[in-house]
């Protein structure tokens, strides 16, 4: 009797407290924390499409898992149904799974090209390069001639600074091993590769300052290799390129204390 | 098959797995206390005399603290002055050290402001229950003192609680805890550049014992400005496991540096110590605060050895890139091309016992074997500004066989190098590094030296660049 | 045991070899008895003791780096006095990365594999389909004692110059092949010993389930258990060559300076240059396609048997045969096909081209539905049961419900666009650790409960048995849910300190939690030990039967001895003849000849 009950009553605790966190995380802050960048509000849809499936799903089985378990193990004397399967029951449950993860992979293809594919990225120029290496980012800028490569270039450690509200494209390095660029809150990953030079672009609506974090073991500080991007208006990033611009040809004199 | 259970051990049960949980809140571990060890050259030289390194160990605990709890001891002559190193913030004769000036001190409150916008905007709202500060056990612990003392502070209670976090500078105990975290692993409990993941990086980690600093704004071996510290704080050493701390507010950088001064001037005074005793045979209490304030006097007089070039940076024509090659290639004048070779790889005959260029012929002030710099990659330790390369040139790099070269004088007592052909030779190392078929700064493998490519400088980069250097401590 | 064996053999083998030795009745020592033997069952219960051992020691890195992930950067019990005294007893953030990379890899290839394929494959095989033993005996004992250099590498790995592995489990290069760490070498040596055991176990099991069943015993009445075993050796012959392949190239990349996986132009902050006197021109992604054409389907070995043994464990102790039995073998079929076809979804983030993305999503979210036809099929076989909940019992329902979490939660990852932001955070962990440790150990304890009988002659207690999945199943639950919300809030895996980054300060608390629960879950299985061993030597004693299971293994003595069966035997049908009408038990044993008995009865 005691089994009975407690197992009941650990099963039914698994879709009532799973369903339960998730229903309380968006407020203890254990969420996605709001998108900011234009794709990603079509990466948050499908994640809740999936999510609503998924606890539908979670719910319905876990809840008939707990009836059966709590219904038939009453001590009976006679025997269990003696069935082998029931082929309508296995067509549906086959057939209705299967139209629904067809029609979830389906409805992921359109964003994963429109934020991955070669002929979606913007066209022209990149705005920076981006080198990830152990365990630093360093955000390369062309100068004033607007040639990557040459004397002139700005080179900003630590922090990437954009324009807001445009597309902004960067290539993505690695200067020894793996390391992926990421953005929470542009819903933004990509994995940097030693020997090659990766296209990235995100375009991002608000001004902001937004941690930048690498999602790939890239070594033992890869548990501190933060960066920021700092998303701000095109006035204040053409300030900031010019600022950055006199700072390379600086004389050192204003360093005096 | 026994199934029926009694019903007491399985409360029990449902006891003891909660226990635990209920029990953890409020558990918070720290880390074991440690102290500072003497150098392995000090206890080497101190052999046969256990006392007086014990001395020694006692003297310096007694002038610089523990990890736990750094802290300068005020000599009595600092007293008159209304010195005190332990107050970075305040001005000198005000109890202070007078590390900053107005601006710069506007500066870290402008900074502060922007780092704790949302607890000063909670405190505009009288949210006062809901400012907490995260990841700051310290601050956060003394805001929590001031909301207590709300009732007693009454009307100054909102100016003295913006005041917290604006004004706010860590102490050096919060700044060795934040070292403690963030820096010992690679830089060691005592600044040796000998903490465990020191052994597996290579450059090492700057051992800060010495006093001696390799990236600064300052000539003749002066020690550095509290703004080159920064420096490497916030840019990062490029081309090294030293990251850029960006992340860190400017308050607490400061206390960073203030902190690794510390840990600087300890073990200078340490090695002082150990020459005096060796010289003299004794160890005085006289000795022991005067070499102490002479430590603290060559930081004190850093800025004094600034420097930086009075005037505009002349252009990079494609003629000052001709001079600048020429004299790095010109032994008597720029004398570049000798250990840095005459592609710029760092191969330059000079530099190595052997042909095979695999025996340094130099070491470093610590002691380990070092390798001229390859210039063709792009990768400055201490910046690619012309200006940071002007200083290395200029007063060469401190710790290394770098020379100081601009204000070296010939047989004729005329300066080697006017500022015309510094500059030059500045911006034709800059061009080294150019990339003109794609984007700069590609980096450069180590491949074993003796598989090293041609070195004339003319066939410049074209396509993957596979040279470079290996070896230990550069 | 008779010197006449009856060995039900298909025709066209012949007569196995050491048959003929048996014939002979050469007594063997206690070497070759119980350590250096032929026997799959002593075998089997070798590879459980070795899988149980190294458990615990995977256990106590998970518990260190809970410690860690809880309160980072401060003294450390136990293992900060004993490695790290000049940091404040505070570990590194290189031995961090160590401890993950050890803790992923041990339990990967040194638990759950030799487990569930090692212990139940061995065991359970040849009992199943009424074999005297597998077909190639020797090769077995090799399979198992090619565990031990392995085992020997990959310890050796902590004491070499760097330190054991530290590039994670996936051991991506360039940083397995540039990094000091020694120990990375070792790794690689140790997993393809692990690779030549688990070919000699797989050739071992696919030739004697396919030629050496009792007569009767057709394909299609063969227990789930060793259909999902036997899928599961099929896997192993066709990925592990690949991962071997791999593991060798990426030898010859650090050892010999070979340059399959090292790019040129690398600039590294480390301590041996010389490794970096590479060939050069090598491809990272190389790598990362070859491992994961074998580790994807290594999670497949990792879960079908689980399902195989938990199927068989539900059919017995709820009386009633399992619902839809040929669904159940296509789903697994299908998930082991479509397994090789899926690797790339770890790689979608990786730089790989993304149309190859597209791809690979399809065959990923395909791959739910065969998990989400047999999780149905488990719920209609309680449907209409009597259940019976034994500790077996407790546990395959255990199962059954955290499977259905581990799988519902990869279909975020099978998303492509979704998995952008989910890849390397909490919720894979999540994901991984509900199908591995909710899902097959809960299964593998289920197994132990269900077969400890057979294998040794004694009952395990069974109210330790509850008492242990009460605190497994809830502690289980406490440290793994929580991790996806850990994800969602974007936390990423492999990180020393979470709280390195201003976005991740508030998840303190879920860590906290997290850690406390695990170091529960650890303590917890001391109910599991005790029991063990107590029942080992004072276990009430076992019959032949005392599941009341109709499939073949309770055919044999309890435990059985050399050659199994003490009968011909011939099996009349499947193995789930549970609430049969046709006689008063309830259930109709599969070797159970019943017009014989009728017409004896006559």
């Amino acid at each position: 009797m005691i089994t009975r009950l407690v197992a009941t009553v650990l099963l039914l605790l698994v879709p009532v407290l799973g369903v339960w966190t998730f229903v309380t995380a968006p407020a203890n802050g254990w969420w996605m924390p709001p998108t900011v960048s234009t794709f990603g509000p079509d990466i948050d849809y499908l994640f809740y499409l999936i999510l609503w499936m998924v606890a539908f799903f979670f719910v319905l089985t876990e809840a008939i898992l707990v009836y059966s378990v709590f219904v038939y193990s009453r001590k009976r004397a006679d025997k269990a149904t003696f069935s082998h399967g029931n082929h309508k029951l296995e067509l549906l449950w086959t057939g209705i799974p299967a139209a629904l993860l067809l029609v979830i992979a389906f409805s992921q293809m359109g964003t994963w090209a429109k934020i991955k594919f070669r002929g979606n990225i913007p066209e022209g120029e990149p705005l920076a390069h981006v080198w990830a290496s152990q365990f630093d980012w360093r955000f390369q800028y062309a100068g004033a001639d607007g040639v990557f490569g040459t004397m002139d270039d700005i080179e900003n450690p630590f922090e990437f600074v954009v324009p807001v509200g445009e597309d902004v494209l960067f290539n993505l390095h690695s200067r020894d091993v793996l390391h992926s660029f990421s953005v929470l809150e542009f819903r933004l990953k990509q994995d940097a590769v030693p020997g090659m030079s990766i296209p990235v672009w995100f375009n991002c609506r608000e001004t902001g300052s937004y941690e930048l974090i690498c999602m790939e073991l890239c070594g033992w500080g890869h548990y501190k290799m933060n960066g920021r991007v700092r998303v701000v208006t095109r006035e204040e990033y053409d300030a900031w390129i010019t600022e950055k611009q006199a700072d390379l040809m600086s004389n050192g004199m204003e360093e005096r204390s | 098959m026994k199934t029926a259970v009694p019903a007491r051990p399985h409360a029990a049960l449902l006891f003891v797995s909660i226990a635990p949980l209920v029990a953890s809140c409020g558990f918070e571990p720290s880390a074991a206390p440690r102290s500072y060890e003497l150098d392995a050259s000090t206890i080497e030289a101190l052999d046969g005399y256990p006392d007086v390194q014990g001395q020694i160990r006692g003297a310096l605990a007694m002038l610089y603290g523990t990890p736990q709890e750094p802290r300068y001891m005020v000599t009595g002559r600092w007293l008159d002055d209304g010195y005190d190193p332990n107050y970075p913030r305040y001005a000198a004769a005000d109890g202070g050290s007078g590390a900053f000036d107005d601006a710069q001190l506007d500066a870290l409150q402008a900074d502060n402001e922007r780092r704790f916008s949302k607890q000063l905007a909670l405190l505009e709202a009288k949210r006062f229950e809901e400012v907490r500060v995260r990841r700051m056990p310290e601050l956060d612990a003394y805001w929590r003192d001031v909301l207590g003392r709300s009732e007693e502070l009454g009307d100054g209670f909102a100016d003295q609680a913006r005041r917290t976090f604006v004004e706010y500078y860590p102490t050096l105990s919060e700044s060795a805890e934040l070292y403690r975290r963030q820096c010992l692993h690679c830089h060691g409990n005592s600044g040796g550049g000998d903490g465990p993941t020191a052994a597996s990086l290579s450059p090492r980690p700057r051992d800060y014992r010495r006093g001696i600093f390799k990236f600064t704004a300052v000539k003749d071996k002066a020690r550095p400005r509290r703004e080159d510290l920064l420096r490497i704080l916030t840019e990062g050493v490029n081309g090294t496991a030293m990251p850029s701390f960006r992340r860190f507010s400017d308050a607490q950088l400061h206390g960073l540096i203030d902190y690794v001064m510390l840990l600087s001037k300890r073990g200078e005074s340490e090695r002082l110590l150990v020459a005096g005793f060796e010289a003299d045979e004794v160890l005085t209490a006289e000795m022991v605060v005067e070499t102490y304030m002479e430590v603290e006097d060559k930081w004190r007089a850093a800025e004094d050895y600034f420097v930086a070039f009075d005037g505009v940076i002349p252009e990079p024509t494609p003629a000052m890139i001709a001079r600048g090659r020429a004299l790095f290639e010109d032994d008597a004048r720029g004398g570049c091309a000798k250990c840095h070779g005459v592609s710029g790889r760092g191969d330059g005959d000079s530099a190595y016992k052997d042909p095979e260029h695999t025996i340094s012929a130099y070491d470093d002030d610590w002691g380990h074997p070092i390798f001229p710099r390859n210039l063709v990659g792009g990768i400055f330790r201490g910046g690619k500004r012309p200006i940071d390369i002007y200083r290395r040139i200029y007063s060469g790099i401190n710790g290394t066989p770098m020379p100081a070269v601009g204000e070296s004088t010939g047989a004729d007592g005329e300066r080697l190098l006017d500022d015309d052909a510094m500059w030059a030779l500045v911006h034709y190392v800059r061009s080294l590094s150019e990339r003109p078929d794609g984007f700069g700064l590609v980096p450069i493998a180590h491949v074993a030296r003796s598989e090293r490519g041609d070195t004339d400088a003319s066939a410049k980069h074209e396509g993957p660049d596979p040279v470079g250097q290996g070896g230990a401590g550069r | 045991m008779s010197a006449e064996l009856v060995t039900p053999v298909a025709p066209g083998l012949g007569t196995p070899g050491w048959v003929r030795e048996h014939h002979e009745h050469h007594e063997l020592g206690f070497l070759r008895k119980y350590v250096f033997s032929t026997d799959h069952k002593v075998i089997g219960i070798q590879f459980m003791f070795t899988g149980l051992v190294f458990f615990l020691l995977g256990g106590l890195m998970a518990m260190a780096i809970r410690w860690q992930l809880a309160w980072p950067w401060t003294e450390m019990p136990v293992v900060g006095k004993l490695l790290f005294p000049q940091t404040g007893r505070v570990i590194t953030p290189e031995f961090y990365t160590m401890l993950f990379t050890m803790h992923g890899t041990i339990m990967i290839f040194f638990v759950i594999i030799p487990l569930l394929t090692g212990a139940f494959g061995n065991y359970l095989i040849p009992l199943m389909i009424g074999a005297p033993d597998m077909a190639f005996p020797r090769l077995n004992m090799i399979g198992y004692w090619a565990m031990i250099p392995a085992i020997i590498f990959v310890l050796t790995g902590f004491f070499v110059e760097g330190g054991a592995a530290a590039a994670g489990w996936t051991a991506y290069p360039p940083l397995s092949t540039i990094a000091g760490q020694g120990g990375q070498t070792y790794w690689l040596l140790a997993l393809t010993f692990v690779g030549l055991s688990s070919m000699c176990g797989a050739i071992n099991y696919v030739t004697t389930i396919v030629k050496m069943r009792a007569p009767g015993l057709t394909l299609m009445r063969m227990p789930l258990a060793v259909w999902s075993l036997l899928i599961a050796a099929l896997l192993q012959l066709f990925a592990l060559p690949v991962l071997t392949a791999a593991s060798i190239m990426q030898l010859l990349d650090r050892v010999l300076h070979t340059g399959f996986f090292t790019p040129a132009n690398l600039l590294v902050n480390q301590l041996n240059p010389e490794t970096l006197d590479a060939a050069a021109g090598g491809q990272p992604l190389l790598w990362q396609h070859l491992f994961w054409f074998y580790s994807h389907p290594a999670v497949y070995i990792m879960v079908v048997p689980a399902m195989g043994m938990a199927s068989d464990i539900i059919a017995v102790h709820a009386r009633k045969p399992i619902f839809g039995y040929k669904p159940m073998v296509y789903s697994m079929a299908s998930i082991a096909g479509l397994g090789f076809i899926v690797w790339g979804h770890h790689m979608f983030a990786s730089g790989m081209n993304p149309a190859l993305g597209m791809t690979f999503m399809v065959s990923t979210i395909m791959i739910a539905l065969p998990s989400a036809i047999k999780v149905f099929n488990w719920l209609g076989t309680l449907w209409g049961s009597r259940i019976r909940l034994t500790t077996p019992m407790l546990f395959a329902l255990g199962f059954v419900s955290m499977f259905i979490i581990g799988g519902l939660s990869g279909i975020w990852m099978a998303a492509t666009p979704v998995d952008i932001y989910i890849h390397d955070t909490y919720i894979v962990v999540a994901h991984f650790h509900y199908v591995v440790f909710a899902g097959s150990v809960l299964a593998i304890f289920a197994g132990i409960y269900h077969w400890f009988p057979k294998m040794f002659g004694r009952m395990m207690n069974e109210t330790l048995g509850k008492i242990h999945f009460v605190g497994t199943f809830v502690f289980t639950n406490g440290v793994f849910y929580m991790m996806h919300q850990l994800g969602l809030a974007g936390l990423m895996r492999r990180t020393a300190d979470p709280y390195a980054y201003e976005v991740f300060a508030h998840l303190k608390p879920v860590n906290v939690f997290i850690s406390i629960c695990a170091f529960c879950l650890l303590g917890w299985q001391v109910f599991f030990a005790f029991n063990f061993f107590h029942s080992l030597f004072r276990g009430r004693r076992a019959g032949r039967n005392p599941w009341s299971g109709a499939s073949l293994e309770w055919e044999a003595p309890t435990p059985p001895g050399h050659g199994n069966f003490d009968r011909e035997l011939k099996v009349f049908r499947g193995p789930y003849e549970y609430a049969a009408p046709e006689v008063e038990q309830d259930f109709v044993a599969q070797a159970r000849d019943l017009r014989a008995e009728v017409a004896e009865s006559a």
